[in-house]
């Protein structure tokens, strides 16, 4: 019995790595092709620096490779949690401000926060493959974004969207990690169950 | 119905109102009386008929419930019409209605079933999933389907199809994450749900084609390279590919083994083609671990392969015309074109070497022709003739042809023919001696035309084969085989043959060379060989009186003269003739004649002895006569005394005086 549900979980663990990963190439790939389009309908450079955006999650982590699974599962979906948030919030400003005008741009960021909620979802499974649970929500709502101009709003949401980015890229590392059978995982203690 | 205050108000009503009902079950309704109705005319719930369309229901399915109320029961919708009417008997037996109501019978939906789903790529980021379902039975009632579907956490609104109820569009879905897709139907009567179906969308995809295909041809003569752009991201999903093609004009299509082109790609080279032959490619593409559905096949994209060198050198073969003089020959030299598949290209020119075998000096003519063909004329001897044939890119094998000065060397022996499967087959028995090849010339026999020369060229290892080329029926053609040898040449075995025979299309001619009393020579001329169409077996001569039975004689079909005997003299015959291959007769036009009256000789054996006769007649007359001269002269020409010897005469006349 609980060799299978070991096993069970195993498979399921497998499954949503190998998808989690495949979520975050075309996440990657998507939310690229969204800056472009990003960029050129605010107007802006796409290669305009931009410093760092209060409220956006790093991706950039010092020793990465010794964080264990669970570490990075949490550090992840926090991530993941606050982009959801930050992107909701682009979207109501994008509809705002431009109205109909440009529906390609408001499906294209509406298509990238149903991926990084599904990315978020992977995130809480695994969690709870891990006996862990993931944290709750309720504290976490998104920091009040400061009262920004028009152009820095802009400008803020185009370091939203490198970083995500640069999230997805993390994100996929982080997964084939703990894809890896032994490393990383900190879950429950193997039950001693071979005869 | 009651008047008040200009309303007409009802005197009843019955409930349920406009009911819809399950088929097959079981209905009551109430018909319930007002109050002030029944103040005129008594009328009581007692009193209550009950009416489908016209027809009343019978008394046992009604109840009284009280004063006011009656219901009706049907323990099975299916007698059930519309309209029901609560109908009563007022005074003076006249028949009321109350009220009426209609009915709606139907069935509640079942449950969808064989739900599927599968996701069509329309561009490069947009994929709509349509999912289909079997809707089940007819219901009769207004039945709406949804397709629903959520994620885990997610829920989406419901997709509504358009128009139809068995399947639904949903515009765009995200791949990599369980959807749960699952179909409600529901009406009046009730609701059903299929089974859920849980899948991650890009399992289910069909791809757009690859695209933008070109062609190019490279430096191999049998390799052609293809590329293409593909219509959806590496990041979405890894390819695998289906290359099929197919040479320009023909039906059948050749695939590049799937394995070969098992991973994601944006090129490929084919092999193994055909040099300077047109190809048309076409490429479909899925998933690459072969988990959803094809592409359609691409548009079609042709490409030509380079030329290579001809691979055989054409079969040669002469026609040698000893006519003028037997020290001087006419050579007429000939040979086949190369079939595309063995030219690899076009041909340019032919290069032809006549080399003289029979002098020591071994000189060799070279001529360069482009057509198939070359006449000259050489003195007799032995040649051995060459023919490459050139291309743009290089030459042919080169194919040669030994010109003995006589066929010395062994025949083959009994030629024969067979006409089979409208083809004709022509057998030999092979002489003793290793036969390097064997030529079959053919022409057609006409009187009207020329017999022009066709040929083909046989293995030297069989004893049969059938002609190639255009062999038509009720035609004779001359057959000829020649075994060829390293070093020499049999003479030609000929035959003629008929691919299929059929009855003459002219019957001969007959007239007669000369008639006799009893017998009649008659003459005909051998019918054309275009006339014949097929081997003369025999003739017959058919021949009647205007009256008689007609007889029939069997000639031989190498005669032109026969003689009829014992007819009857001085009788008019008909005869006519009749030609027979061995698919039947054609009968010439007839001729008439007749017998002579009298045999040869038989006038001058009458008219001679009759002249002699008179002859003899008149000369015994004559001679008689001569006898009886005297008298004849007595009583032909009597004397006649001469007046001037009369008495008379002497007499001198005295004058009498006056």
């Amino acid at each position: 019995m609980a060799a299978a549900d070991s096993s069970s979980a195993t498979l399921r663990r497998c499954d949503l790595c190998s998808r989690g990963i495949r979520l975050a190439g075309k996440m990657r790939s998507d939310v690229v092709d969204l800056l472009d389009t990003y960029a050129e309908q605010q107007g802006l450079d796409a290669s305009a620096s931009v410093a760092a955006v209060e409220g956006v999650p790093v991706a950039a982590v010092e020793h990465w490779d010794e964080q264990t699974g669970t570490q990075r599962l949490l550090e992840n979906l926090a991530a993941y949690r606050a982009f959801r948030a930050l992107l909701a919030q682009m979207l109501e400003e994008q509809q705002e401000q431009l109205g109909e005008a440009d529906a390609a741009l408001s499906r294209a960021l509406a298509a990238v926060l149903l991926q990084v909620s599904a990315f978020a979802y992977h995130l809480e499974e695994l969690l709870r493959l891990e006996s862990r649970g993931p944290p709750s929500e309720e504290g976490a709502r998104p920091p009040q974004p400061p009262h920004l101009g028009l152009f820095e709003r802009k400008l803020r949401g185009l370091g939203v969207l490198r970083e995500l980015a640069q999230w997805a890229i993390r994100s996929a590392r982080d997964l084939r990690q703990l894809a890896k059978p032994s490393l990383g995982s900190s879950s429950a203690p193997s039950l001693a169950e071979s005869p | 119905f009651l008047v008040s205050d200009g309303l007409v108000q009802s005197c009843g009503h019955i409930i349920p109102e406009s009911p819809v009902l399950a088929l097959g079950s079981s209905f009551t309704a109430l018909c319930i009386l007002n109050e002030s109705c029944l103040d005129f005319g008594n009328i009581y719930a007692n009193q209550i008929i009950w009416k489908i369309k016209n027809r009343v229901v019978p008394k046992e399915q009604y109840h009284e419930v009280n004063r006011t109320v009656s219901s009706v029961t049907f323990n099975d919708t299916s007698s059930l019409a519309n309209p029901l009417t609560c109908n009563v008997l007022a005074d003076g037996q006249i028949e009321q209605n109350i009220y009426g109501i209609t009915v709606t019978i139907g069935l509640p939906p079942e449950k969808p079933k064989n739900l599927s789903c599968i996701v069509h790529q329309l561009s490069k980021l947009t994929y709509p999933m349509t999912c289909t379902w079997n809707p089940g039975r007819h219901t009769f009632l207004d039945t709406h389907f949804r397709l629903k579907y959520r994620w885990p956490q997610e829920n989406f609104p419901d997709c509504i199809p358009k128009d139809v109820n068995n399947s639904c569009t949903i515009a765009d879905v995200q791949f990599f994450v369980n959807l749960e897709v699952w179909v409600e139907a529901a009406n009046v009567l009730g609701r059903a749900e299929s089974d859920p179906l849980v899948l991650d969308p890009i399992e289910i995809v069909k791809p757009l084609s690859p695209h933008n295909l070109s062609v190019n041809s490279g430096i191999l003569p049998t390799v052609l390279k293809l590329s293409w752009e593909n219509r959806i991201s590496a990041a979405v999903m890894k390819l695998k590919f289906n290359i099929r093609y197919r040479i320009i004009g023909d039906t059948k299509w050749m695939q590049v083994p799937p394995e070969d082109t098992a991973s994601p790609r944006t090129s490929f080279s084919v092999q193994g083609l055909r040099p300077y032959t047109e190809y048309v490619f076409s490429i479909r593409c899925m998933k690459e671990d072969g988990v959803g559905y094809w592409s359609d096949w691409s548009e079609e994209k042709t490409g030509v392969t380079t030329e290579d060198k001809p691979s055989k050198g054409p079969p040669i073969w002469r026609i040698i015309d000893a006519s003028r003089s037997p020290a001087s020959w006419t050579v007429h030299l000939m040979w086949k074109a190369l079939e595309p598949f063995e030219a690899n290209g076009v041909i340019l020119r032919y290069e032809v070497t006549v080399r003289a075998k029979s002098s020591l000096s071994g000189l060799s003519e070279k001529y360069n022709v482009n057509t198939t063909s070359l006449t000259l004329n050489l003195p007799n001897g032995t040649y051995e003739v060459t023919v490459m044939a050139h291309n743009r890119v290089g030459t042919s094998p080169p194919s040669v042809l030994l010109i003995p000065a006589s066929n010395s060397k062994a025949p083959v022996k009994n030629v024969r023919t067979l006409p089979k499967d409208g083809r004709l087959w022509v057998g030999w028995t092979a002489p003793n001696t290793y036969v390097l090849k064997y030529v079959i010339e053919w022409c057609l026999v006409s009187n009207s035309s020329d017999c022009i020369i066709e040929w083909q060229n046989e293995p030297g290892n069989i004893q049969g084969t059938y002609l190639k080329g255009d062999i038509k029926p009720f035609k004779c053609y001359l057959i000829t085989v020649y075994p060829l040898y390293a070093d020499g040449q049999g003479s030609g075995q000929s035959v003629k043959a008929y691919l299929q025979q059929d009855r003459p299309s002219k019957g001969p001619t007959v007239q007669t060379k000369k008639v006799g009393k009893a017998e009649a020579v008659l003459t005909w001329n051998h019918l054309t060989v275009d006339e014949q169409n097929g081997f003369i077996r025999s003739y017959t001569i058919f021949y009647k009186t205007v009256d008689g039975n007609e007889t029939a004689v069997s000639v031989d079909p190498s005669k032109t003269e026969y003689t009829l005997s014992s007819l009857t003299s001085d009788t008019l015959y008909t005869v006519r003739m009749m030609a027979y291959t061995d698919e039947g007769g054609r009968s010439g036009p007839d001729f008439t004649f007749t017998t002579q009256k009298f045999g040869k000789g038989e006038i001058e054996a009458i008219v001679v002895p009759v002249c002699l006769a008179f002859l003899l007649i008149v000369l015994l007359g004559v001679l008689f006569c001569f006898n009886k001269r005297d008298l004849i002269k007595k009583h032909i020409w009597p004397i006649v005394p001469d007046p001037s010897k009369s008495n008379i005469a002497q007499w001198s006349p005295q004058v009498p005086a006056k």
